[in-house]
């Protein structure tokens, strides 16, 4: 369960977030939309210590990810992420990417971990490209490698931040396939996205931010198609 | 000038020069032990969270970078005998050296660091790697075809720079070769000798810097080659990748 209470972050200028209280239960799917710096980043960044929020708390599990002391070992055991920009080590082959983290950080052995990144590659239709370093593919390509290395991880939590956001249009359709099937597994999924397709197909919750505050929230059917808020439905005119 | 029983005269002194130019291959070698140690080091500080650290580093490399080195290896020589502190003119050099270019390459150290973008350090810290870790198998293997290049030029000026040691004595090359110009006044082929012996250490290194810029470009010009399908972009891509390795690569990008 990810719980945050009171949630502010301030910037010299800018109030990022301004007192966000959120509870996502274990296996929810959660999707986050809304206008650009609305603060959506700044709060899927601070549930797995990214930001430090300047005031409030961040609790995953029994984890309190606002402390100063907070091993960010033990959040990356529960919870991964998957950044706009991909973020792969450029220096490192495909399986490398994959593996580094489990065997250095999880003392998972490599044999295993390695066996486990084949999997998921092949999960994400790349087993092919195991030995191919990350400049050698495609955007689409990448960010469906940073997805396996999440998910080798074998976290509880996916953050994903507009995944598909940096893609060429031909290129969104096969992560997206792939972050639907993530969906349909037990874990709890936390995205960003400006996918509203996405967004009704696949998250049990959708939550609009507005000005670094939750201005709605509800089932897909709720938010889309039954709100009354003006700024909502303004937005939905703007998306669709 | 350059008159044969002039040369005649230095062959006779030569293994005394020698012998002196390997003290300054000695120094050398020490004093860049000494700077790169340092220049990790306090290029980690430049970079850390910490504002007392990043503090002890702007000290230090202000203090080097505005003082000449020169006077550095003066007050050794000079006022630390007054202190107590004695130290023979070997180790003065690489002391004093080996300070002066760590200074230079914490810089270099810092600005490879800095060119690797913030992403890669929050990639990271997501995936809990400790901050040894962090650096050790994500930042400094990407850093450190950045951080070659000038390193290597470092390298060849501080090679350079032990020459000042003639000044206090400090029995290497240039102290070396002066003392026999001057007591036989034999000018030219002390100097001329003493250049090409020089020449020899550090040119093989101007030439590695070069090499190592080069391929960095050429590498990633062949990187982008897989990226982009199409044609045009490539040529793009290119050209991009081109204009960029020409100027000065490892301060042209920042953080993003
Ligand atoms: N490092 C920073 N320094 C200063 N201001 C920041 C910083 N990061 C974010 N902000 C500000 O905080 C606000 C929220 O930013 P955030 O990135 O969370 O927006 P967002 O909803 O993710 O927007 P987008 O859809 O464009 O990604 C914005 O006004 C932004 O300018
Ligand atoms: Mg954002």
């Amino acid at each position: 369960m990810i719980l945050l209470e009171n949630v502010r972050k301030n910037f010299a200028e800018v109030q990022a977030l301004k007192g966000v209280n959120l509870k996502i239960e274990t296996g929810e799917k959660v999707v986050i939309i809304g206008p650009s710096g609305s603060g959506k980043s700044q709060l899927i960044r601070c549930i797995n210590g990214l930001e430090r929020p300047t005031s409030g708390t961040v609790k995953i599990d029994d984890i309190l990810v606002t402390s100063k002391k907070v091993d960010h070992r033990a959040i990356a055991k529960k919870c991964a992420m998957v950044f706009q920009s991909y973020n792969l080590y450029p220096h490192m082959t495909v399986l490398k990417n994959v593996t580094l983290a489990p065997i250095k950080v999880l003392g998972i052995d490599e044999d295993q971990a390695e066996a486990d990144a084949y999997q998921y590659l092949e999960r994400v239709g790349l087993a092919d490209k195991i030995d191919k370093y990350p400049s050698q593919l495609s955007g689409g390509q990448q960010q469906r490698v940073a997805i396996a290395r999440a998910l080798n991880m074998h976290p509880e939590i996916m953050l994903l931040d507009e995944p598909t956001a940096a893609l060429d249009p031909e290129m969104v359709k096969e992560v997206l396939d792939v972050i639907k099937s993530l969906a349909e597994r037990d874990m709890t999924v936390v995205m960003v996205t400006h996918e509203m397709a996405l967004a009704r197909e696949a998250a049990d919750r959708v939550i609009f931010m507005v000005n670094g505050q939750i201005e709605e929230q509800g089932t897909p059917e709720q938010v889309f198609d039954h709100t009354q808020n003006p700024r909502m439905l303004d937005f939905l005119s703007k998306i669709l | 000038m350059f008159a044969a029983f002039k040369w005649e005269a230095y062959f006779e002194a030569f293994p005394t020069i020698l012998m002196a130019f390997t003290k300054t291959i000695g120094i050398s070698l020490l004093a860049l032990v000494l700077a790169l140690i340092l220049g990790v080091i306090f290029g980690l500080m430049s970079v850390s969270r910490s504002t007392v650290l990043r503090a002890i580093n702007r000290v230090y490399v202000e203090m080097i970078q505005n003082v000449p080195l020169l006077l550095q290896v003066f007050v050794m020589y000079a006022v630390f005998p007054l202190i107590g502190i004695k130290l023979s003119t070997f180790l003065i050099g690489v002391i004093a050296i080996g300070i002066y270019h760590g200074a230079y390459i914490s810089e270099v150290v810092r600005s490879g660091i800095s060119s690797i973008p913030e992403g890669q350090f929050e990639a990271a810290k997501s995936q809990g790697f400790s901050y040894i870790q962090t650096m050790s198998l994500v930042i400094l293997p990407q850093a450190i075809s950045i951080i070659m290049p000038p390193l290597a030029v470092q390298a060849a000026n501080l090679i350079k720079n032990t020459s000042i040691m003639a000044l206090v004595a400090g029995g290497e090359l240039m102290y070396a070769t002066n003392s026999f110009a001057n007591s036989t006044s034999y000018y030219g082929p002390a100097y001329v000798v003493a250049a090409i012996l020089y020449f020899i250490l550090c040119f093989p290194l101007s030439r590695l810097a070069l090499h190592l810029e080069q391929n960095r470009g050429r590498r990633r010009v062949k990187r982008k080659e897989y990226y982009n399908p199409a044609m045009t972009e490539f040529d793009e891509d290119m050209k991009n990748a081109v204009a960029e390795e020409g100027v000065s690569t490892w301060e042209s990008s920042s953080r993003g």
